[in-house]
């Protein structure tokens, strides 16, 4: 019985002997790599530049009864380019030498999508902005009720490009 | 028996990260005190679409031995605006995949990590600082 207890103690510490030098193998092979180098460090963002839209030369004129295009350039000062989803038509004014006629005959269809494709505006490169020229197509139509006040006027609609960076 | 003695002292060693030379295990370094420090540019006016260059430099803190660095790693850990996560979806890090180098005791070593502003980022990451944690395994490597 003595002899069984010995034999018994004998394994176990052999056991144990074996599985802390096990442990201590496997301590060793992570620890190799695990003290290493640290630090921190911060990158920021910068912030979106609104572009700006400016009136370009309509291909058509506008007369009762009819549509005309509204033409438009975007230009681009980010650094990045920007598809423009849709540009919605405002506020109709209309220039100060016609300021008779009556600009409630005058209409736009809003907001334009170019069939749904939007368009592209170039990022900026150097010191130069991306630009894109729309041509927003039938978008303003003017009624039967213009008077002869709106003759030679030149109308201008006021435009809100919606837009986000794009590939 | 010998064996079971031994063990405490290689033990702790090992626990903080250890390495061996000819003559069995020796204290250098402990966790509190890393091999490397390591520091990298700032990194500015990040917009969708854009990669710019983080290079990060590691500073051995150790002046006897050479360390051998096998992994540089960059997370972003947080930015300072609400709604902006510190995501691939925002700033995707193109860690370091170049062989494990060298450095001599005392000396530094750049490498470049590329940062990549995604045109998935949120808006909500306009004007954001992304907090940035750096890494690395390395090892001593006995100087000769």
């Amino acid at each position: 019985m003595r002899i069984f207890k010995l034999k018994n103690t004998k394994r176990r510490v052999t056991a144990i002997t074996v599985l802390v030098i096990a442990g201590s193998v496997i301590g060793v092979a992570i620890a190799a790599w695990t003290t290493g180098g640290s630090g921190s460090g911060q990158a920021s963002a910068g912030s979106a530049t609104p572009m700006t839209i400016s009136a370009g030369t309509p291909s058509t004129s506008l007369f009762p009864t009819a549509s005309a295009d509204v033409a438009a350039t975007i230009s681009n000062p980010n650094p990045y380019k920007v598809h423009v989803s849709s540009i919605s038509l405002g506020a109709i004014t209309v220039d100060g030498g016609h300021s008779g006629c009556n600009t409630g005959t005058v209409t736009v269809t809003s907001p334009q999508t170019n069939g749904g494709a939007g368009w592209d505006v170039p990022a900026k490169v150097g010191a130069v902005d991306g630009s894109a020229n729309v041509d927003l197509a039938t978008a303003i139509s003017m009624s039967n009720s213009a008077n002869d006040s709106c003759q030679g006027a030149t109308f201008t609609v006021a435009l809100t490009a919606t837009g986000a960076s794009s590939n | 028996m010998l064996a079971l003695l031994a063990l405490p002292l290689t033990l702790p060693a090992a626990a903080i990260g250890e390495t061996t030379r000819a003559g069995g295990w020796q204290l250098v370094r402990s966790r509190t005190s890393p091999l490397a420090r390591i520091t990298g540019n700032r990194i500015s006016g990040l917009y969708p679409g854009v990669s710019k260059e983080l290079i990060l430099t590691l500073q051995s803190s150790d002046h006897r031995n050479s360390i051998l660095v096998r992994r540089v790693r960059v997370r972003d850990i947080a930015t300072t605006n609400r709604g902006c996560a510190p995501t691939r979806r925002n700033l995707a890090i193109r860690q370091y995949r170049g062989a494990p180098f060298r450095i001599p005791p005392g000396q530094a070593r750049s490498v470049t990590v590329l940062l990549v502003m995604p045109n998935t980022v949120s808006v909500a990451c306009e004007r954001a600082m992304f907090s940035l944690r750096y890494s690395a395994q390395a090892r001593i490597k006995a100087s000769r």
